[in-house]
C-alpha cells in the first residue's frame, strides 16, 4: 500500500519533471512564459510555506519582500554595473537581513495583530517603490534591466536560457525548502504553529526560530525578485502590490499549507487560471473567491488535503 | 548535599490578590514531593514562577546553585525543569511521536534530528505506554492519554526536575495506579526528581516522602504523608474547604 503510494508519487513527479526539461522544445513562447511565471509564484508560494504554513504566522506582505529583491538586484547592477551573477546572491542576503530586522519586532505580535502588521508593512514598501521616484522610476517602471551575463557560453538574452535558469532555482529552492522542513529546524517551527507556549515550556526559543523563519522565507521571496527583474526588465510597483501578497495567500490556501508541494501545485493551478481570464481582468477577484471558497468548504487542507483523502481513503 | 532547588521569599501578586506570599522551600534531588492545598491557594503560580511563565514579584530561585528566576522559559526548560500542565497541552495536528520528538530536538538541535534521538523518543514512548498511538494525531486522544504525551514531551527534553501539574486529575482508579507507578519508575530508574501538585489525596500519599501544603499563597505545612494528615491546621483547612 505504502510502497504504490510512494512509486505513484514518485511517477507523478518523473513526469512533472520531464515536461517541465522538455517544455520550451515542444511549446509555443507564450506557453514557456506563463510557466516561468508559474515557477516564479511557486518559488514564491513555496517560501512562503515555511512562515505562514510551517511557523504559522500568517503574514501578508511576501510581496514586498519579492519587490525588495527585484528592485536591489536591478538597481544594483544598472547603478553599480554589478554582475547579476553577484547581484542575485546580495539581494537575497540583503531581503534576508530586511527581514530580520522587520520580523524582530513585529512578530513579538501574535496572530490578528501580527497580520494586520505585515498587511500595512507590505503596502507601506509598495509606497515607498512607487513613491521614491528617482531610484524605481515611480510609477513609470524601471527599464533597461539586462538579462544575465552569459556563462559557459549560455547567451541569456532568449526565452528558453531563462527559463532554464529559472526552472534551476526554482529546483534548488524547493529542494533547500524540503530539506529545511523535515529537518530539526522545521520540527521546531512547526512546535511553534501547534502550540506556542508548550513550543517555549519544552525548550524551544520561540521568538528566535520565528524571526528566522520569517527572514529565510523573506530571502528566499528576495532572490525570486532578482530573477523575475532580469527575466522581465521592466518593474512596476504594481507587480508587487498587496495584490500579489493576496494571491500567494490564495495559492498557499489552494494547494494546501504546510506541505509545501500543494503550494507548488496551488502556484501552477492559480497562474493558469488567471492567465486564462486575462479576458477579463476585473473578474480575477471573482476567481479568487470563489476558489477560496470551493477550497475551504470541499476540503480545508487544499489540494494536497483532497489528494490524502483519495489515497488514504479517509 | 546541595538542594536541587531552592526558593527564597518567594512572592507573587496579581493586582491586589497574593498568589504566593514569602515561600520558601529547599528540595533535595532525587526526591518526590507533593504540593497540595485548596482551589486558588496558588500551586500553578508558584510553577509558573519556576518554569518562567510568569515574573515573581519578589524573592528568588535557584536551580541547581544558580538564579533562574528572570530567565525565559526556554531558558530554564534548558537548564534541565521540565513540566506538564494543568489544563492538558500538546501539539494538537501532529502524531504522537512527532510530539516527542520535538521535545528530543528542543533539547539538542541537530540538522537531522539522530539515531540516538529517535531511539530515545522511541524508549519514551514505551515507558509511558503510548506504543499503540504512535502514529496518531495527538488531538484525537482522550485527555489520559493526551496528558501522558504531555508527560513523555516533557521527558524528552531530559530533565533533572520535573514539575506535574494535577497530572492525576481526571484518571480513572485504574490510570491513577499506572501514573503512580510511571512515576516512581521515573524517579527512581531515572532519577528526575518530582514535584507534584495532586488533589487526588491518595495519589500524593503514596507516591511522595515530603508534602507541602498550601494555602492562600503561604506554605502552611511541610513534613511526611504520616505528619500532614495528622496536622491540625491542614485537616482544619481541608475540612473548612468540605463544608463550604
Ligand atoms: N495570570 C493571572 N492573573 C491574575 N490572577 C491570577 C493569575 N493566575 C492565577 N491568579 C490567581 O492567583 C490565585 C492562585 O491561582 P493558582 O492557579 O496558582 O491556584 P491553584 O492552587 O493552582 O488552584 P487550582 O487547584 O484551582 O488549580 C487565584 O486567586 C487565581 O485567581
Ligand atoms: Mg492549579
Amino acid at each position: 500500500m505504502l510502497s504504490s503510494k510512494l512509486s505513484a508519487n514518485r511517477i507523478a513527479l518523473a513526469i512533472t519533471f520531464i515536461l517541465l526539461l522538455v517544455i520550451p522544445h515542444i511549446a509555443s513562447s507564450y506557453i514557456v512564459y506563463v510557466v516561468i511565471l508559474a515557477i516564479l509564484f511557486s518559488m514564491l508560494s513555496a517560501s512562503y510555506d515555511l512562515l505562514t504554513g510551517y511557523a504559522g504566522p500568517l503574514s501578508f506582505c511576501h510581496a514586498a519582500f519579492y519587490g525588495l529583491g527585484a528592485y536591489t538586484s536591478a538597481l544594483l547592477t544598472l547603478k553599480t554595473g554589478m554582475s547579476f551573477w553577484l547581484a542575485l546572491p546580495i539581494s537575497g542576503m540583503s531581503v534576508f537581513l530586511f527581514g530580520a530586522v522587520i520580523g524582530y519586532p513585529a512578530l513579538k505580535l501574535r496572530g490578528h495583530y501580527f497580520a494586520v502588521t505585515t498587511f500595512f508593512f507590505g503596502h507601506f514598501m509598495y509606497l515607498v517603490f512607487l513613491n521614491t521616484r528617482e531610484l524605481t522610476g515611480g510609477p513609470l517602471g524601471l527599464g533597461g534591466i539586462q538579462p544575465p551575463e552569459s556563462i559557459f557560453g549560455i547567451d541569456f538574452s532568449g526565452m528558453t536560457a531563462n527559463y532554464y535558469l529559472i526552472l534551476i532555482f526554482g529546483i534548488l529552492m524547493v529542494g533547500f525548502l524540503y530539506a529545511l522542513v523535515n529537518s530539526g529546524f522545521g520540527r521546531l517551527i512547526v512546535s511553534i504553529r501547534e502550540n506556542e507556549d508548550l513550543a517555549e515550556a519544552v525548550g524551544v526559543n520561540t521568538a528566535f526560530f520565528k524571526v528566522l523563519a520569517f527572514s529565510i522565507s523573506a530571502g528566499l521571496a528576495g532572490i525570486t525578485g532578482s530573477l523575475f527583474a532580469h527575466f522581465f526588465r521592466l518593474l512596476h510597483p504594481s507587480t508587487f502590490s498587496w495584490m500579489t501578497s493576496e494571491m500567494i495567500v490564495v495559492m498557499v490556501l489552494v494547494g494546501g499549507a504546510g506541505t509545501l508541494v500543494g503550494p507548488i501545485i496551488g502556484a501552477g493551478v492559480v497562474t493558469f487560471i488567471l492567465e486564462m481570464m486575462r479576458f477579463a481582468p476585473e473578474l480575477r477577484f471573482v476567481i479568487w473567491a470563489i476558489l477560496l471558497i470551493a477550497i475551504l468548504v470541499i476540503e480545508p487542507r487544499g489540494l494536497a488535503g483532497i489528494y490524502a483523502r483519495i489515497r488514504g481513503g479517509k | 548535599m546541595r538542594d536541587l532547588l531552592v526558593l527564597k521569599d518567594l512572592t507573587k501578586k496579581f493586582g491586589g490578590v497574593t498568589a504566593a506570599k514569602d515561600v520558601n522551600l529547599n528540595l533535595q534531588g532525587g526526591m518526590r514531593l507533593g504540593i497540595i492545598g485548596p482551589n486558588g491557594a496558588g500551586k500553578t503560580t508558584l510553577f509558573n514562577m519556576i518554569t518562567g511563565e510568569i515574573k515573581p514579584t519578589s524573592g528568588t530561585i535557584e536551580f541547581e546553585g544558580e538564579p533562574i528566576h528572570g530567565l525565559k522559559p526556554h531558558q530554564i526548560s534548558k537548564k534541565g525543569i521540565g513540566r506538564t500542565f494543568q489544563i492538558v497541552r500538546v501539539f494538537d495536528e501532529i502524531s504522537v511521536y512527532d510530539n516527542v520528538l520535538i521535545g528530543a530536538v528542543a533539547r539538542k538541535l541537530h540538522f537531522r534530528p539522530t539515531q540516538e534521538q529517535h531511539h530515545h523518543v522511541d524508549e519514551i514512548i514505551e515507558l509511558t505506554g503510548l506504543g499503540e498511538y504512535r502514529n496518531v494525531m495527538a488531538e484525537n486522544l482522550t485527555v489520559s492519554a493526551k496528558k501522558r504525551v504531555g508527560l513523555a514531551t516533557a521527558l524528552a527534553t531530559k530533565p533533572r526536575l520535573l514539575l506535574l501539574d494535577e497530572l492525576m486529575a481526571g484518571l480513572t482508579f485504574v490510570e491513577i495506579d499506572e501514573m503512580l507507578e510511571l512515576l516512581r519508575k521515573i524517579n527512581g530508574e531515572m532519577g528526575i526528581t518530582l514535584v507534584v501538585v495532586e488533589h487526588v489525596m491518595k495519589a500524593v500519599m503514596e507516591l511522595c516522602e515530603n508534602i507541602v501544603v498550601i494555602s492562600s499563597g503561604q506554605k502552611i505545612a511541610e513534613g511526611s504523608p504520616g505528619e500532614i494528615t495528622n496536622n491540625k491546621k491542614v485537616v482544619d483547612i481541608y475540612l473548612g474547604e468540605g463544608s463550604k
